[in-house]
């Protein structure tokens, strides 16, 4: 028998063994639950490339891996986090907050579990950068995440992804119990009157540009993670661009999708992921997602003491990026209180608020934090 | 462990981050209606 040959088999560890078993946990999650397979699959295969003893996916001694150098060209230089911001940009459809646009101010207050996590992660030892990127699992936007790990905590890019990820996927488990909790059946069902309107092209075109410059003249940190975004949504809205508009939802999302998942994995080797931070961020994840929606609902409820026509404050959960299932579990949960009950709209209009509210948390985490640490 | 000026820290920024949100969203919605002004939408129904 060569030693040589069957070195990785003696030498491997039950810490290795352990992450080879967290990857296929978050395999069978992306194929058998279907939660957000397309990145928590190449995220548990990468993990099991990168825990088999002396593997060459990632540099051993001088030897280069190509996930290590993926994840120096694709992820430290921020590029690939990027890319998928122009897809996202690409994706997303504006006008349910031109039809709505009060809605806009859940999109602010369902952030409100960024922060009260970053406070809660500094209570638990972690600094203030760390604290910033576990707090901003609560963006429930994948690609913000990486984007503000990957400036402020490498070393906690793994286990702030795959929670990231993992959460947005339990948004269906996760939002109605704490939604019930914080209101009565009453506030429930709720109804909301709206009416169908069509939104001007032009109006479409000057949206990302007027946030991107307004944005950026405010945070100048923020202008690469909103430009990216609002440069995609302004390939999909000019009307000229149509196949790099596709190109950009379909291609350049799935190229930069399958190559950020695996790379990002390159950081889950056992010994970065199995500490007790790894466990803290998955709490802490959860209570951002927790707080999110509370913060939501009671922002709802709080703009109902003075309003006329009330908010059915569910609406304020769906202020969170997670786009469109926490427009659908709003909308779901309304019907369930009363069938007659159409909140599908307005809960989109709340949720595409979360989707620009979650980046521009992103982008005044990014420009706030240096000053204070 | 314990350290009550990362704790004051975390809690200005959450303060300053949260007014800075609900700013944005007040200028982007005020954007949006002026550009709807500006531009007017057609009512379908």
């Amino acid at each position: 028998m060569d030693n040589a040959l069957f070195s990785a088999l003696t030498s491997i560890t039950w810490q290795q063994i352990v992450m080879i078993l967290v990857g296929g946990i978050l395999i069978y999650l992306a194929i058998a639950k279907e939660y957000e397979p397309n990145l928590l699959l190449p995220i548990g295969f990468g993990a099991i490339l990168v825990n088999i003893p002396f593997s060459s996916a990632i540099d051993q001694g001088d030897m280069e891996g190509a996930l290590t150098v993926f994840f120096k060209a694709g992820i430290l230089t921020e590029v690939f986090p990027l890319l998928i911001f122009v897809a996202v940009g690409a994706m997303i459809d504006f006008s349910p907050l031109f039809k709505n646009p009060s809605l806009l101010l859940f999109g602010a207050a369902a952030q409100f579990g960024i922060f009260f996590t970053m406070t809660s992660a500094t209570l638990l030892g972690f600094n203030l950068k760390e604290a910033a990127s576990i707090g901003i699992i609560g963006a429930a936007d994948g690609p913000t995440s990486i984007y503000v790990a990957t400036r402020f905590a490498q070393n906690l890019l793994g286990p702030i992804s795959v929670a990231a990820y993992s959460y947005m996927a339990l948004v269906p488990i996760i939002q109605p119990p704490v939604i019930k909790a914080l209101t009565t059946r009453k506030e429930r069902k709720i109804r909301m009157e709206g009416k169908a309107k069509s939104v001007s092209r032009t109006s479409l075109i000057l949206f990302p540009i007027i946030v991107t410059i307004f944005a950026g003249l405010v945070a100048p940190s923020s202008v690469a993670l909103i430009g990216f975004l609002m440069f995609g949504n302004l390939i999909r809205e000019c009307g000229v661009l149509n196949k790099l508009s596709l190109a950009a939802q379909n291609e350049l999302s799935s190229i930069v999708t399958i190559l950020l998942g695996i790379t990002i994995a390159s950081t889950m080797t056992a010994d970065r992921f199995l500490t007790p931070s790894t466990l803290m961020i998955i709490g802490l994840g959860l209570i951002a997602f927790i707080m999110d929606t509370a913060g939501g609902v009671l922002f709802a409820k709080f703009l109902n003491l003075f309003l006329k026509k009330k908010i059915n404050p569910m609406v304020g959960a769906a202020g969170i990026s997670a786009f469109p299932m926490s427009a659908r579990v709003i909308h779901s949960m309304g019907q369930k209180e009363d069938p007659g009950n159409y909140l599908l709209m307005h809960a989109v209009s709340a949720n595409v608020a979360g989707q620009i509210g979650s980046v521009i948390a992103g982008g005044l985490i990014l420009s706030l934090v240096p000053l204070f640490s | 462990m314990f350290n009550t000026d990362l704790i004051t820290d975390a809690l200005t920024i959450t303060l300053e981050g949260m007014l800075g949100i609900f700013a944005f969203m007040l200028i982007f919605y005020l954007s949006i209606v002026l550009i709807d002004k500006i531009f007017p939408k057609k009512i379908e129904k």
